[in-house]
């Protein structure tokens, strides 16, 4: 019954040791332990480990687990260099205002032939001029509405610019907790060497201060 | 105040299938008390596992988070319970190979709180018997492989049956009692070689002796 000397299925012991498989292979094996002292000893040094393995127990702690409401949508926080390529979201945020003002303007495009000429018309003075059904010159002239989209741009990029003096001042501020931090960790270790002595406790504290200067 | 009460009572009473059903329609609290349900069984096999008490820990958490967010693909074809352990096994075998390291044996200190003591009323000697015997088994397991322990895991501290450690470990049923065979074997030749063998009979098995041969066979197996 040894992985030398099988005298029956491994399959049919395990079933026999934890009480499974069909009654007739339980009586096979069972009738044969009986008349193999071997095979008897195999199984007895199984069951016996079974029965020990009780005392293998995790350490007690506190779990507590829970999960607020809406956990599995909360994003993960940004990282150092989302952060940092946080305001190409502003970029995107000023061209789609361009894109838009600019489709307002040809929105209501209105070319007239005359006497005159060709006359092409743009923006929303066309449109009330429509409304009214008057020949009248509209109020808001396409100067009016390039002023408009200057304003925008301007106020957006002002926000831009904002932003992103916003967000290297706390990259700056992160940098600066963390060399502190680092500091601090690095005066700790060297005091423990001091005070062990320790060749270990050397090596340990070269191996933190190469991690840290590998970090970005 | 008595309402959030009775309704914890309820929760606690409420079988895993009426929780699911009530986080799958939104409701946090119910997944709540599923967590509080399982979150030892998941703690306890990740550390199994593993062999370490952070990284259980970690796993556990990010067990339960993944369920969360996958509960309403839930749809019962296993118990609720296999379906955990499923993540935490899948999450524990991404963890070994991450890592690439066999599970790290906790230090003696670590481990002398790992034996729980049940009976108040056991000798002095019988707990450090206990406890030597807890660092012997936590040796001897670290040198199984580990599909071996994990099934040995799963059937001796989980009671599953042979068929869904087959469904877990994607493998025949043949399989699953080979490998508990081979790994039932291999501890007892571990323990064995350890001084500890013969009938499990804690009280014939000196305390002092078993510290020598653990504190021995520590230097020859920890990495």
């Amino acid at each position: 019954m040894t992985e030398t000397n099988v005298c029956v299925e491994k399959h049919e012991v395990i079933d026999y040791l934890y009480g499974e498989g069909d009654a007739e292979a339980r009586a096979r094996v069972e009738a044969h332990l009986g008349d193999c002292a071997k095979c008897a000893d195999e199984f007895d040094g199984l069951d016996a480990v079974r029965k020990r393995l009780d005392v293998w127990v995790p350490p007690e702690v506190e779990l507590g687990l829970r999960v607020v409401s809406g956990a599995g949508q909360t994003p993960a926080p940004l990282s150092l260099w989302d952060q940092l390529h946080r305001p190409l979201a502003w970029w995107l945020a000023a061209a789609a205002v361009i894109v838009l003002a600019t489709a307002a303007a040809i929105a209501n495009l209105h070319i007239q032939i005359g006497p005159e000429g060709i006359v092409v018309r743009t923006g929303r003075g066309v449109a009330a001029e429509s409304a009214r059904g008057a020949a009248t010159v509209s109020p808001v002239s396409d100067e009016e509405s390039l002023q408009n989209m200057r304003r925008l741009i301007g106020e957006s990029e002002q926000r831009q610019k904002q932003e992103v003096a916003d967000r290297l001042l706390q990259v700056e501020r992160q940098i600066a907790d963390q060399r502190t931090a680092d500091l601090s960790e690095m005066h700790r270790a060297f005091g423990e060497v001091d005070e062990n002595g320790a060749d270990l406790a050397r090596q340990q504290l070269l191996d933190y201060l190469r991690r840290v200067s590998t970090r970005p | 105040m008595m309402l959030k009460m009775q309704n914890a009572v309820v929760g606690m009473q409420a079988t895993d299938e009426e929780l699911i059903a009530l986080s799958t329609a939104g409701d946090t609290e119910s997944f709540n008390t599923l967590v509080a349900r399982w979150e030892r069984p998941i703690y306890a096999l990740a550390y199994r596992v593993l062999g370490r008490e952070e990284d259980a820990r970690d796993i556990c958490q990010e067990t339960f988070l993944r369920a969360f967010r996958g509960i309403k693909g839930f749809k019962g074809q296993a118990k609720f319970s296999s379906w955990l352990y499923r993540i935490a096994l899948n999450l524990c075998r991404d963890w070994i190979r991450r890592e690439r390291r066999s599970p790290k044996i906790t230090t003696l200190d670590a481990e002398t709180e790992a034996v729980q003591v049940d009976n108040r009323a056991e000798s002095a000697e019988l707990v450090a018997i206990r406890r030597d015997l807890g660092r012997l088994i936590t040796l001897a397991m670290s040198t199984l492989s580990e599909e071996q322990r994990t099934t040995i895991v799963l059937k001796e501290y989980h009671g599953l049956t042979f068929q869904e450690i087959s469904d877990l470990q994607g493998c025949p049923l043949s399989t699953v009692k080979t490998r508990l065979y081979q790994g039932l074997f291999s501890l007892r030749r571990q323990l064995r070689r350890s001084g500890v063998d013969g009938p499990a009979n804690l009280v014939g098995e000196s305390s002092t002796s078993l510290m020598a041969r653990s504190s021995r066979k520590k230097v020859n197996l920890d990495r």
